[in-house]
């Protein structure tokens, strides 16, 4: 797996079997090419928590910046699994705007 | 707050790794206040990854803690604050306990940097269990002569530690490493992926000695033959 594999891997993350999603988003986050973070930021709104979880961790692995802000809201999810992914990757992310959400 | 103690513990992990001064504070407070045991040990985890000098007192009085693996994890953070005076406290600290003795705990300090090869951090860290042994930073040995009550252990007095520090280890004591990262929280979920992988597909037996699978393969061959 590589770079060529980036693009078709985000187009597969609009697939509607979830199971397809959940891998895809594991996948990108292994591979850590910063074209990947917008559409893992759109995923932290899928339906299924074990997505919104692993889209979380991946995002953390990928350790872009701008994810930051989308994942101070996944840290008010209401699953307790992406709560624990959003501050695991929050602090793989190491910035200082998380403070305050993680303290609450 | 968190209702989820797992979340709670996360979180003062990521705080312990962001390092701002504003987070000591409430780290502190979860300190004092929080309920649960994982929460708690990884809280002084994170103090002592902040280097906060605010955060001593409150440590030292966790010394005094019911649970031995709080005791040793606020021994272990202590060490790491590299202060003279803090180091001859916590010294006479470790003589009175008797929980805070090897081979429960060696203190990182009195371990010399010869020690800290890469194998056996290495192995350190591929053992979650040995929480109470984990290296964290190199001393020389000038620095242990001159301070009173500081033991150095040879290379060869450690090895003969180990094998009762792992026997040790193995009791319910040490069930849970106190701290991890991101990276491995994410290799663990990836084996815990191969292993569900692995137990959906069955056991991948070599040979014919699984009696469904010979059966499956013989009914293939047979609709095989028929088309």
């Amino acid at each position: 797996m590589g770079e060529p594999a980036v693009i078709p891997l985000i187009e597969a993350l609009k697939d509607q079997n979830a199971n397809v999603r959940w891998n895809v988003a594991g996948a990108l986050g292994e591979i850590k090419d910063p074209r990947a973070v917008e559409p893992l930021i759109l995923l932290l709104n899928d339906k299924a928590w074990p997505i919104r979880s692993n889209a979380a961790y991946a995002l953390g692995n990928i350790r872009n910046k701008g994810a930051v802000v989308p994942l101070i809201e996944a840290l008010k999810d209401k699953d307790s699994f992406v709560r624990h992914a959003a501050a695991s990757a929050l602090g793989a992310l190491q910035d200082a705007r998380a403070i305050e959400p993680l303290i609450d | 707050m968190d209702e989820n103690p797992g979340v709670r513990k996360v979180a003062a992990e990521a705080l312990g790794w962001v390092r701002d001064p504003r987070s000591v504070e409430p780290l502190i407070h979860a300190l004092k206040t929080d309920g649960d045991l994982y929460v708690r040990k990884t809280v002084i985890w994170a103090l002592g990854n902040l280097n906060d000098r605010r955060s001593i007192k409150p440590l030292i009085e966790s010394l005094k803690d019911e649970d031995i693996s709080i005791k040793i994890e606020a021994a272990k953070v202590l060490g790491r604050f590299n202060d003279p005076r803090l180091l001859v406290l916590l010294n006479q600290v470790l003589k009175e306990d008797v929980d805070l003795r090897p081979p429960n705990f060696i203190p990182s300090w009195c371990l010399p940097r010869e020690l800290y090869s890469e194998h056996i951090s290495e192995e350190v860290d591929s053992m979650p269990m040995r929480m109470g042994i984990k290296i964290h930073q190199g001393v020389s040995k000038e620095f242990c002569e001159s301070n009173p009550g500081c033991k150095l252990f040879t290379k060869k007095e450690f090895e003969k530690l180990w094998p009762i520090k792992i026997a040790y280890m193995d009791t319910a004591l040490f069930s849970m490493s106190p701290c991890r990262t991101h990276e491995d929280r994410l290799s663990n979920l990836k084996k815990d992926r191969t292993q569900a992988q692995s137990h959906l597909n069955g056991p991948q037996v070599k040979g014919e000695s699984d009696p469904l699978r010979r059966m499956n393969r013989v009914e293939l061959r047979r609709r095989y033959k028929r088309h």
